[in-house]
């Protein structure tokens, strides 16, 4: 073979050598691929509620308990404790106010809200633009007017008693799901001193 | 003169000095007074505040003891309890600069910040909360909850993490967030969560459960061990109950694991002790009677080193199992249960026998009959059935017959060397012959 020939023949063998590993990655490539199968990740469909609850006690969500901060999906059913009521805040639609010893499932979408209570009272405010409804049974629904902010309260039929005695002390209510005092019924200085650092004891 | 003089001057001089020194004393005592009189009643108008939700009260808290951050806080709480959110971000954000270190402060303000609207401000808040107490459960939850309602879903999730291995009470909000936030897809909840400790294996198995995932629910109580036994142990019960033999059969392995090729009977022999109420796949006491004893008995066994010895001293429920085990079965399979029985000196109007009955219906497959009063010796017995069509599981009892009542029984019967064995492929026979008795060979 004279210098020429085998020139030729390195230079083809270079150039299998290279192609066949070429055929070879892209054999290889989707197996890699498909190796990872990881599922993609989600994305918040719409606004999510956000979860106040009175004094950061927990309350069930979907039979989880749940404190200030949680996140609220569409179709979630809530339940408050004795003593326990609780916000959900639905911005830009409005927010909806859970009293204590209340069950209930909520549903919203962009422009609508709607609050099928099971048990208890509950108050739904709406912003301009958004329908809110209550329903406690297949023929009782309480609506908002979607022309104006608006605001309904309702309290399921069976638990109209005990709701009277709820009522007092919106105020109240209001600073302790901030967590800013203890509990609705404690008593001279029902107040929370924010520890400064926290110490290594149980975490809370 | 000149001496006394002297001296009146130098009292003079005392005297001044002395009253200057009462009078500062004075002057810092009353500082003092006015320092704690002012915080105290600052905090008493705070208090007032918080019940009442009146500004007027908040406002004087903040003018008493304006550098105290808890009065800030009250009125921030103030604020934003009468929908004032923007005011109240900036009582809170007054809070945290004059308590930077605490870690409530700066999540109450990313609480706030959020509900304004500002997002970024509430991730930085609460991410100043969480490098503050990066061992406490709220910073992360809160933290967490914010980033995947920004959209920042993987962040979230990891600080969502974080939070349940701090307070695993969180773990079954976490896993049900990410559960709706998938649309109820498992692979996505198991990679949000990635479950790494026993705790959270039971609570993705209790959620599982509760989504009646029986397959995803067992997989998980089975990483999740020991430490999820009662949770199993429940859940046994509940798949008992509602005759799902083949599900409550995996989850009850978990707990007594056993080689692949172990005879489908637990304990055939009776060679070890094991809990006679525990519900599952191993051998139950029915009858609670006083008057009957179980015990295992080393004294002449047909195989091993024991045997079930059934002391019978009086009266017993005919209608309940004296001892019984559940079989895990195939549906249309022909079987054969073997089992060797000695008896002394039984006297009953109900003898005992062993009966195998399909747990699903309650119909008797087959039955040994009636055994003798004293047999003399061991006796090898067989009993052929065939499992119905939608049969998952057999219980084998050893059972009496019927009688009146009361209708005592005295005497003692021991049991051994239990086997069942499919005496031909599934599907070859559809109907379901009595049971055969076949006389044992005295031991």
């Amino acid at each position: 073979m004279n210098p020429r020939t085998q020139r030729i023949a390195s230079l083809l063998a270079l150039f299998l050598v290279v192609s066949i590993s070429q055929v070879g990655i892209g054999f290889a490539a989707p197996e890699t691929a498909t190796a990872v199968n990881e599922t993609p990740v989600p994305q918040v469909q719409n606004p999510a509620g956000i979860l106040t609850t009175v004094g950061n006690k927990p309350i069930t969500v979907n039979d989880a308990a749940s404190v200030t901060g949680a996140t609220i999906l569409s179709g979630a059913t809530i339940e408050t404790p004795d003593g326990v009521g609780a916000t959900v805040s639905l911005d830009p639609r409005g927010s909806l106010e859970i009293e204590q010893h209340t069950k209930l499932t909520l549903n919203f979408q962009e422009k609508h809200i709607k609050v099928v209570l099971l048990k208890g009272c509950v108050t739904l405010h709406t912003r301009k633009g958004t329908l809110g409804e209550i329903e406690t049974s297949k023929d009782m629904v309480s609506k908002t007017d979607p022309k104006k902010d608006d605001v309904i309260r309702v309290c399921h039929p069976d638990s109209v008693m005990e709701a009277s005695a709820v009522v007092a002390g919106p105020a109240l209510d209001l600073l302790s799901m901030l967590g800013v005092i203890a509990a609705p019924a404690a008593a001279v200085v029902p107040v929370v001193l924010p520890g400064s650092n926290p110490s290594n004891s149980s975490p809370e | 003169m000149g001496r006394i003089t002297s001296v009146d001057k130098n009292t003079s001089n005392g005297s001044t000095l002395r009253f200057v020194r009462g009078a500062g004393l004075f002057l810092i005592l009353l500082f003092l007074i006015w320092g704690a009189g002012s915080a105290g009643f600052a905090s008493l108008l705070s208090t007032a505040a918080a019940r009442s939700g009146q500004l007027e009260a908040a406002d004087a808290a903040v003018r008493l003891s304006p550098r105290d951050a808890h009065t800030h806080l009250i009125r921030g709480g103030v604020m934003q309890a009468n929908g004032h959110l923007s005011a109240a971000v900036a009582a809170y954000s007054r809070a945290v600069s004059l308590r930077p270190e605490d870690y409530v402060l700066w999540l109450t303000l990313a609480h706030a910040r959020e509900l304004n609207g500002d997002k970024e401000g509430a991730i930085a808040a609460a991410t100043q909360a969480v490098g503050l107490a990066p061992r406490y459960a709220k910073p992360h939850w809160q933290l967490g909850n914010l980033l995947i309602r920004a959209g920042r879903v993987d962040e979230g999730f990891s600080e969502l993490r974080g939070a349940g291995a701090s307070n695993p009470a969180l773990l079954s909000a976490f896993i049900d967030l990410a559960w709706g936030l998938s649309g109820g897809n498992v692979q996505y909840v198991m990679q949000a969560t990635e479950p790494r400790g026993p705790a959270a294996y039971s609570a993705l198995a209790g959620y599982f459960k509760k989504r009646g995932l029986t397959t995803e629910a067992i997989a998980m109580f089975r990483s999740a061990g020991d430490a999820a036994e009662q949770e199993r142990r429940t859940y046994l019960s509940e798949l008992l109950a509602a005759k799902r033999f083949k599900d409550a059969h995996a989850l009850w392995a978990i707990g007594h694991p056993r080689d692949p090729d172990a005879p489908p009977m637990f304990e055939p022999g009776f060679e070890q002790e094991s809990d006679l109420d525990e519900p599952g796949f191993g051998w139950r006491s029915g009858d609670k009677a006083e008057n009957l004893h179980l015990t295992l008995d080393a004294g002449d066994p047909n195989e091993g080193r024991l045997s079930l010895q059934v002391l019978f001293n009086g009266n017993s429920d005919p209608a309940q199992p004296i001892v019984s085990q559940l079989v895990s079965v195939q549906p249309r399979t022909h079987y054969q249960l073997g089992f060797a029985a000695r008896t002394q000196e039984i006297v009953s109007g109900g003898l005992p026998g062993v009966v195998v009955v399909d747990s699903g219906s309650g119909g008797v497959l087959g039955q040994s009959g009636a055994l003798p009063q004293t047999s003399g010796g061991w006796r090898d017995y067989t009993i052929d059935f065939t499992t119905p069509e939608t049969s998952e599981a057999v219980q084998i009892r050893l059972q009496r017959g019927p009688c009146g009542s009361p209708c005592p029984i005295f005497g003692r019967l021991w049991l051994d060397k239990f086997s069942l064995r499919e005496t031909s492929t599934r599907g070859a026979g559809v109907s379901i012959k009595p049971g055969v008795e076949r006389s044992g060979t005295p031991g």
